[in-house]
C-alpha cells in the first residue's frame, strides 16, 4: 500500500491543554478498511487526542504530525481537515439553535463539492440516510442538537458521517447512552461507511459496541500515551479486569526505565 | 393691554407670525380645518415643549439633538401622485400574496391597491388626510390617542407636522388572512420624511400589516429623517400581526414610537426588523386593557459600521389576566452599538398576569457595544414575570463543531448568526419572509466589520 493510500497516519502527537501536557506522543497508523478501538479510563486525554486532532483551537498540537490520505494537514485550520478527509464524531455534540439539521449539513456537503449541480442529489441522498438510520425524517427540520436526547444526539453525528464520506472518522464515545436497538443501528451505520479506503478510531468504554463494529486493533490509552496495543481479544481482557493491572505493569516498566 | 400680552397665543388660535416650518405644515395640509387645528395645537406643544434631557427616560442612549430636522419638511408640494405601487409590492401583490398593497413614497399621497373583496367588506385603505375629511368622527376619536402631542416633543412635531399617512380600518368580525403591505421609501431626498399610521380592528376583526421602511439600499440614499407614528386600536377578540421593517440607507436618522391598545381577549404580535440607518430609535408598545388581552413581541436589529441603535418596548398591563412575551434579538458588527430597554408595568389592581422577557446581544466584532436594561413596573403580587437579558459572543466551539463539517469560519458565523435570527425572522408573515431574510443576511454581510 502507498502512502497516498493510507487514510490516516499520525506521529508523535504532543498536545497540551493551557501548558499542561495531556497526550504525550501518540503514532498511529490507520489503513484502509481497518477499525481501531481506542480504550482507556476517564481523564486519559482520548477526547483530548481526537479533538487536537481535528484542529480544537483550546487544545494545542505542541509536537507531531497528522497525514491524511498521505497528505500533511498538521497546519491547516479543521474545516480543511474536514474537507481532506477527517471527521470527528463528538462526545458532547454542541448544539446550533436556529439552524436546521437540514440547512446545517445542507452548508457542509456544499463545502467539500465542486459544482452545485452536485447539491442537486442533496435531498433524496438526505432521506435516504435518515431511513437508514431509523431517524424520523422531522429531524430534518429541527435545529442541530436542540434539544435532542443523548443518543438522538449520537445517531445525528452517524447521520452526518455518512453525508460527508470520510476517509478517517474518529468516533468519540459514540455508543456512550445508545440503548441496543439504537447501538445496532449506529453500528451498521458505522460499518456501510467503513470500506477499503475508509479507516475508523473508536474510542470507547465498552466492549459492547466492538460486538457489532468489530475492530482490528484495540489500543490501550492511559496517561496521555497507547501503553498496550493488541487484537480484538484485548477489549473482553480489559473489560474483565479494568485499567488497573495494566497501570501496574506500566508504571512497574517506568520504574524499571 | 400691552404688547407683551398681546404676543399670547388665544386657546385655539395660534399666532406663529411668519415660523416658516409653520407656514410649510399649512401649505402642505390637505385635510379637514379640524385637523388644521389639532395640527397647530401640537405645533404648539412642539414648540413649547424643551428638547428632552440626556439624562431623562428613553434619552441616555441617543441624543435628542439627532432628531431635530433643519431642512424643512419632505414631500414639498403634495401632487395626486401617478398612484403607481413600486415594484416589490406590485409583484408582491399580483401574484396574490397581500390582501392589499399601500406605498407612501417621499412622503407625498399613497398609491394602494387592495382586494376588491375586502373592499366590499367594509375594510378601507385610505390616505390618513382624505381619511379625516371622510371618516371624521372616526379619526377624531382615534388619530393621536394613543400617542398624542403631549407624549413628546418629537410626536409633538410628528402631530403638527405628518405629511402623509394611512389610514386601515377592518369592520367587526371580518378576518383577513394574507397581509397587507406599506412599503415608505424616498427617492433620493435629503428631506425628513413625517408619516403616520392608524390601523383600527373592530371587535373579532383579524388583520396581519407589514410596514416596510426603505429601499433596502445601503447606499445613503433616503430621507435625512424619518419620523413614523403608529397607532393600532384592537377591539375586543380582534387579531392582529404587525411586523414594521426598518431598512433605510446608512444616512438617515428614525424614529419609529408605536402603541396599540387591546381590548378584552384581543391578542397581538409584533415582530419588528431593525436594519438600517446611521441612528435607529424604536419605541413599541402594547397596552393590555382588556381582561384577557395577549402581546407577543419580536424583535430583530442587526447593526454593522458604526450604527447605532437605540429600542425600548413596553408591555403596560391595565387589566387583569392579560399575558405578554417578549423576544428581542440583537446582532452587531464594527463599532454598531445597541441599547436596548424593555418596560414591563402591571397595575396593581391587575391581578393574574403574566410577563416575559429576553433580550440576547450578539456582539461579532470587539468595537460592537450592546446594552440591556429590563425596567420592571409590577404593583401586585399575583403576577408571574421573568426576565433575563444576555451579551455574549459567537462561542470558538460552535466554530470548531461547524468547522469539523468542512464549514468555514466566515460561512459557520454567518450559519450561527442566521440561527440566532431564525426564530424571531420565522414569525414574518409568509410571502414576504424570504425577501426580508435576504435583507437581514445581505445586510449581515454587506457593512464592514471594523
Ligand atoms: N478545556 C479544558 N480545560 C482544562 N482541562 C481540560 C480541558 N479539556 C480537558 N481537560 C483535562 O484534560 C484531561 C483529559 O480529558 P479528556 O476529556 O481528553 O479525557 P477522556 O479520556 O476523553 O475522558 P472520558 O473518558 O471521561 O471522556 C482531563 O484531566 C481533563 O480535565
Ligand atoms: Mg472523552
Amino acid at each position: 500500500m502507498t502512502e497516498a493510500q493510507i487514510p490516516f497516519r499520525c506521529e508523535d502527537i504532543h498536545v497540551a491543554i493551557e501548558s499542561k501536557p495531556v497526550v504525550k506522543g501518540v503514532t498511529l497508523n490507520i489503513k484502509g478498511g481497518e477499525i481501531h478501538a481506542l480504550m482507556g479510563p476517564n481523564g486519559s486525554g482520548k477526547s483530548t487526542l481526537v479533538n487536537a486532532l481535528m484542529g480544537h483551537p483550546s487544545y494545542s498540537l505542541t509536537s507531531g504530525r497528522i497525514f491524511v490520505n498521505g497528505e500533511n494537514v498538521t497546519e491547516m485550520p479543521p474545516h480543511e481537515r474536514s474537507r481532506h478527509g477527517m471527521f470527528l464524531a463528538f462526545q458532547y455534540p454542541l448544539a446550533i439553535p436556529g439552524v436546521t439539521v437540514a440547512n446545517f449539513l445542507r452548508a457542509a456537503v456544499k463545502a467539500r463539492v465542486k459544482d452545485d449541480s452536485e447539491m442537486k442529489a442533496f435531498r433524496k441522498t438526505l432521506l435516504a440516510e435518515f431511513e437508514r438510520l431509523e431517524i424520523d425524517p422531522a429531524f430534518a427540520t429541527r435545529y442541530v442538537n436542540d434539544g435532542f436526547s443523548g443518543g438522538e444526539k449520537k445517531r445525528l453525528e452517524i447521520l452526518q458521517m455518512a453525508m460527508l464520506k470520510p476517509s478517517i472518522a474518529l468516533l468519540d464515545e459514540t455508543d456512550s447512552g445508545l440503548d441496543i436497538d439504537a447501538l445496532q443501528i449506529v453500528s451498521k451505520g458505522i460499518n456501510t461507511v467503513v470500506n477499503k479506503d475508509v479507516g475508523v478510531l473508536l474510542v470507547t468504554h465498552y466492549q459492547r459496541i466492538l460486538n457489532f463494529v468489530k475492530p482490528d486493533f484495540v489500543h490501550v490509552f492511559m496517561g496521555g500515551r497507547i501503553v498496550r496495543s493488541g487484537g480484538p481479544e484485548m477489549a473482553a481482557q480489559l473489560e474483565k479486569e479494568g485499567y488497573e493491572k495494566i497501570e501496574k505493569e506500566v508504571s512497574r516498566i517506568a520504574e524499571v526505565a | 393691554m400691552n404688547s407683551a400680552a398681546a404676543q399670547t397665543p388665544q386657546s385655539g388660535t395660534v399666532h406663529f407670525g411668519t415660523d416658516p416650518l409653520w407656514e410649510q405644515i399649512k401649505s402642505s395640509h390637505s385635510g379637514p380645518d379640524w385637523l388644521l387645528a389639532m395640527r397647530q395645537q401640537a405645533f404648539e406643544d412642539f414648540k413649547a415643549e424643551e428638547l428632552p434631557s440626556r439624562v431623562s427616560h428613553l434619552w441616555r442612549y441617543t441624543d435628542p439633538a439627532l432628531f431635530l430636522t433643519s431642512n424643512g419638511l419632505g414631500g414639498g408640494q403634495r401632487t395626486k401622485d401617478e398612484g403607481l405601487l413600486p415594484t416589490i409590492l406590485q409583484a408582491e401583490f399580483s401574484s396574490g400574496l397581500l390582501c392589499a398593497a399601500a406605498s407612501l413614497r417621499d412622503g407625498r399621497d399613497m398609491a394602494a391597491s387592495i382586494d376588491p373583496k375586502l373592499a366590499s367588506a367594509g375594510v378601507r385603505l385610505i390616505d390618513l388626510q382624505e381619511a379625516a375629511r371622510t371618516y371624521p368622527d372616526l379619526l377624531r376619536e382615534h388619530l393621536g390617542s394613543l400617542i398624542g402631542a403631549d407624549f413628546g416633543k418629537f410626536e409633538a412635531y410628528n402631530a403638527a407636522a405628518w405629511s402623509s399617512g394611512i389610514l386601515i380600518y377592518v369592520p367587526r368580525g371580518v378576518e383577513i388572512e394574507k397581509p397587507i403591505h406599506i412599503l415608505s421609501s424616498a427617492s433620493g431626498s435629503k428631506h425628513p420624511l413625517v408619516q403616520r399610521l392608524l390601523v383600527i380592528l373592530e371587535g373579532s376583526a383579524s388583520l396581519s400589516v407589514i410596514d416596510e421602511y426603505g429601499s433596502g439600499r445601503s447606499n445613503g440614499d433616503g430621507p435625512s429623517h424619518s419620523s413614523a407614528i403608529v397607532e393600532m386600536v384592537l377591539g375586543a377578540g380582534a387579531r392582529l400581526k404587525y411586523a414594521p421593517v426598518q431598512n433605510w440607507g446608512n444616512n438617515t436618522i428614525s424614529y419609529l414610537t408605536q402603541r396599540a391598545r387591546l381590548d378584552a381577549d384581543a391578542q397581538m404580535e409584533t415582530v419588528m426588523t431593525t436594519l438600517g440607518g446611521q441612528v435607529g430609535k424604536v419605541d413599541c408598545g402594547a397596552i393590555l386593557a382588556g381582561k384577557g388581552a395577549e402581546s407577543n413581541m419580536f424583535g430583530l436589529a442587526i447593526g454593522g459600521a458604526r450604527q447605532q441603535f437605540d429600542h425600548h418596548t413596553v408591555h403596560d398591563h391595565r387589566s387583569g389576566n392579560t399575558r405578554s412575551d417578549l423576544h428581542f434579538k440583537v446582532a452587531l458588527r464594527g463599532r454598531a452599538h445597541s441599547a436596548y430597554t424593555g418596560l414591563i408595568r402591571i397595575e396593581d389592581h391587575a391581578q393574574f398576569c403574566e410577563a416575559y422577557q429576553e433580550n440576547r446581544n450578539l456582539l461579532l466584532s470587539s468595537g460592537a457595544k450592546a446594552e440591556s436594561i429590563p425596567e420592571l413596573e409590577i404593583l401586585n403580587n399575583e403576577v408571574r414575570c421573568t426576565h433575563g437579558a444576555t451579551v455574549g459572543k459567537v462561542s470558538p466551539e460552535e466554530v470548531f463543531y461547524l468547522g469539523a463539517r468542512g464549514i468555514d469560519p466566515a460561512e459557520a458565523v454567518r450559519l450561527i448568526v442566521t440561527g440566532f435570527v431564525e426564530p424571531i425572522l420565522k414569525h414574518i408573515p409568509d410571502g414576504v419572509r424570504e425577501r426580508i431574510h435576504g435583507e437581514v443576511l445581505a445586510h449581515l454581510g454587506e457593512t464592514p466589520n471594523d
